[in-house]
C-alpha cells in the first residue's frame, strides 16, 4: 500500500462527512475606505503621496535621486530596462521598483501583484525599494471583496504586499527592512 | 515534580528575566486585542474559520484527492509521506535528484517536527534557515521557543555577541538595526546562490490546487523566487476549500498572532516558474490519529499563529524550552500527547485551566477543555507520582462520605490554626513557595449556615 493510500484509508475511518461549509462572511467597514486604507498602509510601515499627473514621475525620481529605477508603469520613466534582465539573480542590481496595482485593501493595506505583470517573479521582492501606483477607487474595503475579484487560476504566482519588509525577531524591536525592500511608497492617484 | 514544573524551575530562577519574557509576551497579546478589536465582525470570523476548518477535516479525503489533482494539473509534483521519516527521506532525494548541495528554508514548524535540518546535515546538505529569528537559534543550535516569535527569549546583547562571532559585526554592538543589516546581507548571498528553496504551507486551496505561504520578511519568496527547485512541506490539515476563503484566514492570523492587520507578504503559488520545479510533500505523522478522535481532531484546525502561547500565563512564565516539544504552550500540549503520550504527559497539567487560550484562538479551539481531557487519559495510562495517586485517592475517599468530609475538615482547621505559618507553607510544597495560605476559618460553612440561614 503506497502511503497515500495509508493516509487516505485512515482519514475515511475517521471523517462523518457531516460538517457543512458556513455561509459566506460580508465584511464591514465602518469607516472612510480611503482614510482606513491610509491609516493601514501607515501602521504597516509604508508610506503614500498624492499628487496631480504631471508630477508622478518627478516626485518619484526626487524622492530616489540617481537611483537605478525600474519601472513598469509606462507612467514613471525608469533609468534601466526591464529586457535587460534574463536571469532573475541580475535584478539584485535593482534599487527601485516602479509597478502599477490594480488591487488594494484597505482594512490591512494589502496590494495584489501577480506574476504577469512581471519580467521576473523575485522583482518585487530584490528590489531595494517598491513603489506602486495606485488608483484609489482600486481600493476595496477588505479581504472579502479582494478576492471575489482575483481569479487565481490565471496566474502562475501572486502576492498580497502590505509594506516594506520588517522583522521583530531581536527582542521584539521593529526594523524595517529585512529581507525584502527597505521601504514602500505608494503614489495613490484620484483623478 | 513533574518534567515541565522541573524546567520551570529553572527558568524562574533568573527571575529579572523571567519577568521580562513575561512581559514581552504579553505586550504581544496587547497587540492582538488592540487589531482584534477593530474588527467589529471579529467573532463571526472567529465562528467562519472553527466551521470551516470542521467541515474540511470531516471532508478530508475528498480535499485532499481534490486538491492533488489540482496541484498535479498545474505542473506541481505532489508526494506523500506517512510519517516524518519518510517526510525527510523524500525532501532528501529531490534534493539527490537536483545535485543540491545547499538549501535555504523559510519557517516551517512541520519540519521542526520532522528533524528535517538534522537528518539533511547527516546527508550532507547545507541548510541554511532564512527567517531571521530561525538562522539565530540555528546558530546557537537551540529549537524555536515559540512557534512564531522563534528567537523570543533571547536578549539582543545576546545576538549581537552571536553576530560578532558569525558575522564579523562590531563587538558589543546590540542595535537591533545593525544586526539586521548585518543579516540582510549575509543571507542575501545566499538566496542567491542557493539550489533549492523549502517553505512551510499556511494554506493549501484544494479548489485550485495552490498554497498560500505567509511572511513578514520576505525570506519565502527571496528563496524560492530564485531557487530552481521549490519543496513545500504541508500538513494534511491545513486545507481550505476555495479561495475566496483565504479571506476569513488571512483576515485573522496575523492581527491573532503579532497584532498586525496581515503579514507583509501574502504569497500564492499555483504553477511553478518556467523551467523551473515545484513539489507538494503531504505529511500524516500522527494526524490522522488526532483526526479519529472526536474529541482531539479539533486541535487539528490549528492554524500555527501562536496567540496561545502569547496569552498563557504559565508559558510567558516558564518560557518554551519547559515544554520539551516541537509546538509548546497550550496548542503544543493538546498536539504532543498525541504524538507520544508518556513524554508528553506531564504538559496538560501545566495549565491552570483559565481558559485563556480558548478566548483569543482564532479558529475556536476549545483548547482548556482539550487539556482537561487528555488529563483524563493520561492518567488512566501513565503512571502519576505516587504523592499525586495516594491524595487524590484519599480526597475521593473524603468527599465520598459527608461524614468524613466534616470530621476531616474539623481536624485540618485545627491543625493549620495550630501549626506555626512557616510551617503550613511548607506542608503545601510548591503550593505555599510564593503563597500565603488563607486565614483558617473558625467554622466550617455547614456550621454557619446551620447557625445564620436555617
Amino acid at each position: 500500500m503506497t502511503s497515500k493510500e495509508k493516509i487516505l484509508n485512515a482519514v475515511r475511518e475517521a471523517v462523518g462527512k457531516i460538517q457543512p461549509l458556513p455561509s459566506a462572511i460580508e465584511g464591514v467597514m465602518p469607516e472612510d475606505r480611503l482614510d482606513r486604507y491610509k491609516t493601514s498602509l501607515t501602521k504597516a510601515g509604508g508610506t503614500w503621496f498624492q499628487a496631480h499627473g504631471a508630477d508622478w514621475d518627478s516626485t518619484i525620481h526626487s524622492r530616489f535621486p540617481g537611483a537605478a529605477i525600474l519601472s513598469l508603469d509606462s507612467r514613471i520613466k525608469g533609468t534601466i530596462e526591464a529586457n535587460s534582465f534574463t536571469e532573475p539573480h541580475a535584478l539584485q542590481s535593482v534599487e527601485v521598483c516602479v509597478l502599477p496595482c490594480r488591487l488594494a485593501v484597505s482594512e490591512n493595506a494589502a496590494h495584489w501583484v501577480t506574476d504577469a505583470a512581471l519580467p521576473h517573479r523575485v522583482l518585487p521582492f530584490i528590489c531595494q525599494h517598491l513603489v506602486l501606483l495606485l488608483d484609489v477607487n482600486s481600493i476595496v474595503p477588505t479581504m472579502h471583496e479582494a478576492y471575489a475579484q482575483i481569479d487565481l487560476s490565471s496566474c502562475g504566482f501572486g502576492v498580497f504586499i502590505a509594506g516594506p519588509s520588517k522583522t521583530a525577531d531581536i527582542e521584539q524591536s521593529l526594523v524595517i527592512g529585512a529581507h525584502g525592500p527597505r521601504s514602500f511608497t505608494v503614489c495613490l492617484i484620484a483623478e | 515534580m513533574t518534567v515541565h514544573a522541573e524546567k520551570a524551575k529553572q527558568f524562574l530562577s533568573d527571575r529579572e528575566r523571567a519577568r521580562w519574557h513575561d512581559e514581552t509576551l504579553w505586550l504581544v497579546r496587547t497587540k492582538r486585542d488592540a487589531a482584534a478589536f477593530l474588527v467589529p465582525e471579529w467573532e463571526q470570523l472567529r465562528d467562519a474559520a472553527s466551521q470551516i476548518k470542521r467541515h474540511v477535516l470531516d471532508h478530508l479525503d475528498d480535499y485532499l484527492i481534490q486538491f492533488e489533482q489540482n496541484a498535479r494539473a498545474n505542473g506541481v509534483e505532489v508526494l506523500w509521506a506517512a510519517d516524518a521519516a519518510e517526510h525527510n527521506n523524500q525532501v532528501a532525494a529531490i534534493l539527490k535528484k537536483h545535485g543540491v548541495s545547499r538549501l535555504v528554508k523559510s519557517k516551517s514548524i512541520l519540519t521542526e517536527e520532522c528533524r528535517l535540518n538534522e537528518y539533511l546535515e547527516h546527508q550532507g546538505v547545507e541548510v541554511i534557515d532564512t527567517d531571521l529569528g530561525e538562522r539565530i537559534i540555528q546558530w546557537l543550535g537551540q529549537p524555536p521557543s515559540h512557534i512564531v516569535m522563534p528567537a523570543i527569549h533571547l536578549k539582543k546583547r545576546e545576538i549581537g555577541n552571536l553576530f560578532h562571532e558569525k558575522l564579523g559585526t562590531k563587538e558589543g554592538a546590540e542595535d537591533p538595526q545593525y544586526l539586521t543589516e548585518a543579516a540582510r546581507q549575509h543571507l542575501r548571498e545566499k538566496f542567491l546562490t542557493a539550489e533549492a528553496a523549502l517553505t512551510g504551507v499556511n494554506f493549501g486551496i484544494a479548489k485550485t490546487g495552490g498554497f498560500v505561504v505567509c511572511t513578514n520578511e520576505g525570506n519565502g519568496d527571496m528563496g524560492v523566487h530564485l531557487a530552481p527547485v521549490h519543496i513545500a512541506s504541508m500538513g494534511i490539515e491545513k486545507l481550505i476549500p476555495r479561495a475566496q476563503d483565504l479571506a476569513v484566514f488571512t483576515r485573522l492570523l496575523a492581527r491573532s498572532a503579532t497584532g498586525q492587520n496581515i503579514t507583509t507578504y501574502t504569497s500564492h503559488f499555483q504553477k511553478p516558474r518556467p523551467g523551473t520545479h515545484m513539489y507538494i510533500i503531504l505529511v500524516d505523522n500522527g494526524r490522522t490519529k488526532q483526526l479519529k478522535s472526536p474529541v482531539f481532531r479539533e486541535s487539528l484546525k490549528c492554524i500555527r499563529c501562536g496567540a496561545c502561547m502569547n496569552t498563557c500565563p504559565i508559558y510567558r512564565r516558564s518560557g518554551g524550552f519547559s515544554y520539551g516539544s516541537t509546538v509548546p504552550g497550550p496548542i503544543g500540549s493538546v498536539l504532543s500527547p498525541n504524538i507520544d503520550l508518556t513524554a508528553y504527559s506531564s504538559l496538560p497539567f501545566a495549565s491552570t485551566l483559565c481558559g485563556s487560550c480558548s478566548d483569543v484562538c482564532p479558529v475556536r479551539i476549545n483548547i482548556h477543555e482539550q487539556l482537561y481531557e487528555w488529563r483524563q487519559v493520561i492518567t488512566k495510562n501513565v503512571r502519576q507520582p505516587v504523592l499525586k495517586r495516594m491524595s487524590m485517592r484519599m480526597a475521593g475517599f473524603i468527599f465520598s462520605n459527608a461524614w468524613m468530609y466534616r470530621i476531616a475538615g474539623w481536624k485540618i482547621r485545627l491543625f493549620l490554626r495550630w501549626l506555626p505559618g512557616s510551617w503550613s507553607r511548607k506542608l503545601a510544597m510548591a503550593w505555599g513557595r510564593a503563597r500565603e495560605l488563607p486565614e483558617v476559618p473558625r467554622e466550617s460553612f455547614h456550621t454557619w449556615y446551620r447557625k445564620n440561614r436555617k
